[in-house]
């Protein structure tokens, strides 16, 4: 673990390391901004954004993604809320159920999933794709476990100054589980907007396609070839955000991640 | 909404409060409280996984109409069907040999950067940017990157075997090849943050034991195998459920870089799945091969769990 | 109040329980029939009063081989046609590729609300005659001046689709190069062995690649003319019958085989589809394979003179085969949003516009009469390489066209690929495709 800072295989590894993991990346970028002529051009992101209605998958992913971190985090907290602070009968059964939701995941029963959503008449829609997310086990679990760790102590001395049940549960525990809150929503964000299959077997059309599935769309086999420069043109757009967004927020996510399954 | 339910069956908050004991005025919503905010919930997990779990077993034992409609009780002929698929077992073979490859070169690549990580951390931004760029990408955006620096004679990778003169590399072109770039890119998109997990893991071991080692042990050896491994195992055994889960899952990749091929050398169980369904319309062995899958996948995830509870996981 | 929204919150948990259950129990698709299709978003037709006149409007889905340009010509064409028809408006929909909108076809067919127009590949027809989900066409047909050889194979004695976006395999070549190596450029060569020896003239005096052939994605579609050369094509006409391990077959893919092992003009390997036009741009090979609708595209990336021919022949007669797209005309329509889909199909396919999408995207015009439309005849006069696939037409025969046909397809594709690989001798590979070809195929055969 004592790896020395200055060793100078240490210093090659971590070269050898950024150039692995950064590189391609890097050329993609380079590859979108560099004109065949020499030069800076915005020429290719302008033919990528022409190419396929990308501002309309954006605002679909912020729209699904978004709509399920607020439903998610909704329920999340109530049921966890519950689970950490309540006894009641059938309180094992309905933990299992949450269980459930992260042991069984999405691509297990993709089939059956299609088939209630299509029952539902709710194909081709930013609703059908979030239905099946909509609880999240591992939000149940992380405010469980926020919640259990506030004292007891808090709670009885707000009820003293007279809040009710869910006073206390706003001014008491919810502010207590705002570093979880957080750690849930870089998970939750990155899983969502990531997601591939699901979004693409449900969606038809540019109204409920997410810009992953648009992006996928590009690098489809075509009548005359694929266009390259769009390709890497249309994965900048993509991955340029969420670069920028990292970057400014590199440790913090980076922690969100190693605390996701931190019960 | 729901937030109305908590106080549902809360008395009216009483301004003389204090007065009255605490218990009692908890007591309605001990009784009726906990059902009404679990009621919604709970129905959304019923309809989304428990109904669809019992339905997909069900399914696969119903005769299926073109439409997929059920037309009759089939007992094992789906099964039987999915089984006589040459591409069927071709999948299942590629997706052995895929998983295996991708699992343990994952979670050995996860190791060694969150070795050569730790001791850097807190450092240099750009190198972090680079090395978790791929984790905070979708799979989608890193296979395309892939495509692009992959594609035979234009793209780099092609061009800079060309400069130190090997010619007419295709790796996607050959079943072998192409199966190692899957496993290469689940790699390059996973190990990273599996690497996470295990430095955690690493960060969690006391000051005090990681000092008392280094002065009693300076090699390393035997503290590694006595102490570090056995405190980071439940780690391992997690990354290694979840290296394994995410592999079995793979379909992304496979879309876009190979659409199963080269003659059906990359063609994975999900994307068979896929395309049974979704693209052969071929119903019956979908359903079967969809419960095998539902079977397997939840095995994973539910031991990835268990490998958490060792470490530090309360189911009460 | 408070017990008036705790009940609310009780039904509505009910209800849900309800509809759940209801939906795990009954989610066969097609259970609901058409009857479902009311409450859909996905909805597809429906009529509107509007201001007294009353508007019929319908959604057509439309697959194009490339996003871009092609879905903006697309709307425009559509845009063109509701305003010359008021009383009809048509929402151009694009699905994705041909599979992909295929597939979205059928999901709506299996929901009971199919798009009531779609472009779907010509070789669909078996599936969706199988599916009950298309009508015959043979009006529009009929009344229409379409090369015949489009119009091939009939099938159940009907016409089902109107032929729309069509292309052949051609031979592209580098005048240029071929001019640099002491050959004709003023045309391709013509025999396979003419190709032979024309390729390993340029790889010893240029050093470029003599020739390229992709063998990926749809392998069968290159390969088609190769075989039907030798005298036999994949499949017949009525869906089930496959040819895969005929001799002729054998010995298409023999050449194919000898091209990279034997003359060694071609690298071996599998050549993708994608990068094969891009290696003949970049000069890296002097000829290549590919679709006519790749002209276009070909022609604005080449800085040197591009020659496009009909493809060499072993035998006496020349062969290419068919590809591309045709408009659908749904099942379970309403009359008037029926006659309305029918003056779109045709409207599309008139002259004008046939050949308007034509210049603009490559592919071939529909009809002999395009090609007497004043500005086609400008632009077949500028590129003169846009008429050697309609010229290739008398000698087209039809692409492979089976019931379950992306899995009859891609049985064949493997099995290409896996000679090409050197994985398989030709023979057992082609035997094995054509039994499990017939496997698949044996519950259509009546």
């Amino acid at each position: 673990m004592a790896v020395s800072r200055r060793h100078p295989l240490t210093v090659l590894a971590l070269g050898f390391v950024a150039v692995i993991w950064g590189f391609p990346t890097l050329w993609v970028l380079y590859a979108t901004f560099a004109s065949p002529r020499g030069g800076f051009t915005l020429g290719n992101l302008a033919e990528a954004f022409a190419s396929a209605p990308f501002a309309q998958y954006a605002v679909n992913t912020v729209l699904i993604v978004g709509g399920l971190l607020i439903m998610q985090t909704i329920f999340g907290a109530l049921v966890g809320f519950v689970l950490a602070r309540y006894d009641f009968p059938g309180k094992s059964l309905i933990t299992g159920l949450f269980l459930l939701q992260i042991v069984v995941p999405v691509y297990a029963i993709l089939i059956q999933e299609y088939e209630i959503v299509q029952g539902l008449h709710m194909l081709n829609t930013k609703t059908g794709i979030m239905l099946p997310y909509l609880v999240s086990g591992i939000a149940v679990l992380s405010f469980r476990q926020a919640f259990r760790a506030v004292p007891r102590e808090l709670e009885e001395a707000a009820r003293l100054d007279g809040y009710d049940t869910i006073g206390v549960f706003l001014r008491v525990y919810l502010p207590r589980a705002v570093p979880a809150a957080l750690a849930f929503a870089v998970i939750s964000v990155t899983y969502h907007w990531t997601d591939f299959l699901w979004p693409l077997i449900v969606t038809n059309t540019a109204s409920a396609r997410p810009i992953v599935v648009g992006l996928a769309m590009v690098a489809e086999a075509s009548e005359s070839g694929l266009q390259w420069n769009l390709l890497a043109a249309a994965t900048a757009i993509v991955i340029i955000p969420v670069l920028v967004v990292f970057a400014s927020g590199t440790r913090r996510i980076l922690s969100a991640f190693a605390s996701t399954f931190d019960w | 909404m729901s937030t109305t339910v908590v106080s549902e069956a809360e008395p009216e908050p009483q301004p003389g409060g204090p007065a009255q004991p605490a218990p009692r005025r908890r007591r309605p919503f001990t009784v009726l409280g906990p059902y009404a905010v679990l009621a919604l919930p709970a129905a959304l997990v019923v309809g989304f996984v428990a109904i669809p779990i019992v339905q997909t077993a069900v399914r696969s034992f119903d005769l299926l109409g073109v439409r997929g409609q059920v037309t009759g009780f089939g007992g094992l002929s789906n099964y039987r069907a999915l089984f006589s698929q040459p591409l069927f077992l071709i999948s299942l073979k590629n997706t052995l040999v895929y998983a295996a490859a991708s699992v343990v070169l994952c979670v050995v690549v996860a190791w060694l950067l969150a070795q050569l990580l730790s001791a850097r951390f807190g450092a240099s931004r750009p190198l972090l940017v680079s090395v978790f760029s791929p984790t905070v990408m979708p799979m989608i955006a890193a296979a395309n990157i892939w495509l692009y620096f992959l594609a035979p004679r234009i793209g780099l990778f092609g061009q800079l075997l060309g400069a130190i003169g090997v010619h007419g590399s295709n790796l996607l072109g050959e079943p072998g090849s192409a199966l190692g770039v899957l496993v290469a890119l689940f790699v390059w998109k996973f190990a990273p943050y599996f690497a996470l997990f295990i430095m955690a893991g690493l960060q969690a071991i006391p000051q005090s034991v990681r000092e008392a080692l280094r002065t009693e042990d300076p090699t390393g050896r035997y503290a590694f195998r006595r102490v570090v491994l056995p405190m980071l195992a439940p780690m391992l055994a997690f990354v290694t459920t979840m290296a394994l889960l995410y592999s079995v899952e793979t379909i992304d990749s496979v879309y876009v870089l190979t659409q199963g091929g080269p003659n059906n050398g990359t063609s994975l169980v999900m994307y068979y799945l896929y395309q049974l369904g979704f693209n052969y319309f071929s119903w019956g062995p979908a359903a079967a091969l969809s419960a095998l899958l539902m079977a397997s996948l939840s095995t994973l995830s539910g031991l990835s769990l268990i490998g958490l509870e060792r470490r530090a996981f309360h189911w009460q | 109040m408070r017990s008036k929204s705790m009940r609310s919150v009780l039904a509505a948990v009910g209800a849900f329980a309800l509809l759940a259950a209801g939906c795990g129990g009954a989610a066969a698709p097609a259970s609901t029939g058409a009857s479902g299709s009311t409450g859909s978003t996905s909805g597809s037709a429906s009529s509107s009063a509007q201001a007294g006149s009353k508007t019929v409007a319908f959604d057509f889905d439309y697959p194009v081989g490339v996003s871009g340009p092609l879905a903006t010509i697309m709307t425009n064409l559509v845009n063109q046609f509701n305003s010359t028809h008021p009383g009809i408006k048509v929402t151009p929909v694009f699905a994705g590729s041909y599979q992909q909108t295929l597939a979205k076809v059928e999901t709506g067919i299996q929901a009971g609300n199919p798009p009531p127009v779609a472009v779907l590949n010509h070789t669909a027809v078996f599936d969706l005659l199988h599916l009950q989900a298309i009508q015959p066409l043979d009006s529009i047909v009929q009344q229409g001046d379409f090369y015949p050889a489009m119009l091939k194979p009939e099938v159940q004695g009907h016409y089902w689709s109107v032929p729309f976006q069509r292309s052949t395999v051609v031979l592209y070549y580098n005048k240029t190069l071929f001019q640099k190596a002491g050959l004709d450029p003023s045309h391709g060569p013509t025999t396979l062995s003419q190709l032979v020896s024309d390729a390993q003239t340029i790889q010893q005096k240029t050093g470029v690649t003599g020739i390229e052939i992709p063998s990926d994605g749809t392998v069968y579609w290159e390969f088609q003319p190769f075989a039907i050369d030798q005298g036999s094509n994949l499949a017949g006409n009525n869906g089930t019958t496959t040819y895969f391990n005929s001799p002729a077959v054998e010995k298409g893919l023999q050449f194919w085989m000898d091209l990279s092992h034997k003359y060694k003009v071609e690298p071996a390997g599998i050549l993708p589809w994608n990068t094969v036009p891009n290696d003949f741009e970049a000069e890296k090979t002097a000829m290549i394979v590919h679709s006519s609708g790749s002209l276009a595209s070909i022609l604005q990336n080449s800085k040197f003179q591009v020659g496009a021919s009909f493809m060499p022949k072993g035998t006496a007669t020349d062969v290419t085969n068919l590809g591309g797209g045709d408009f659908y005309l749904m099942k379970g329509i309403s009359p008037s949003v029926q006659t309305a889909a029918i003056t779109f199909i045709k409207w599309m396919t008139a002259p004008d516009q046939a050949a308007s999408w034509s210049m603009q995207t490559g592919y071939i015009a529909v009809s002999p009469a395009d090609y007497k439309v004043p500005a086609m005849v400008a632009y077949t006069k500028k590129y003169p390489q846009a008429l050697v696939a309609p010229a290739q037409l008398q000698y087209a025969e039809p692409e492979l066209s089976t019931y379950q046909l992306n899995q009859v397809q891609d049985i064949f594709d493997s099995a290409v690929q896996s000679v090409l690989d050197g994985q398989s001798p030709i023979k057992t590979a082609l035997d094995k495709a054509q039994q499990q070809a017939q496997a698949v195929l044996a519950p259509y055969k009546t």
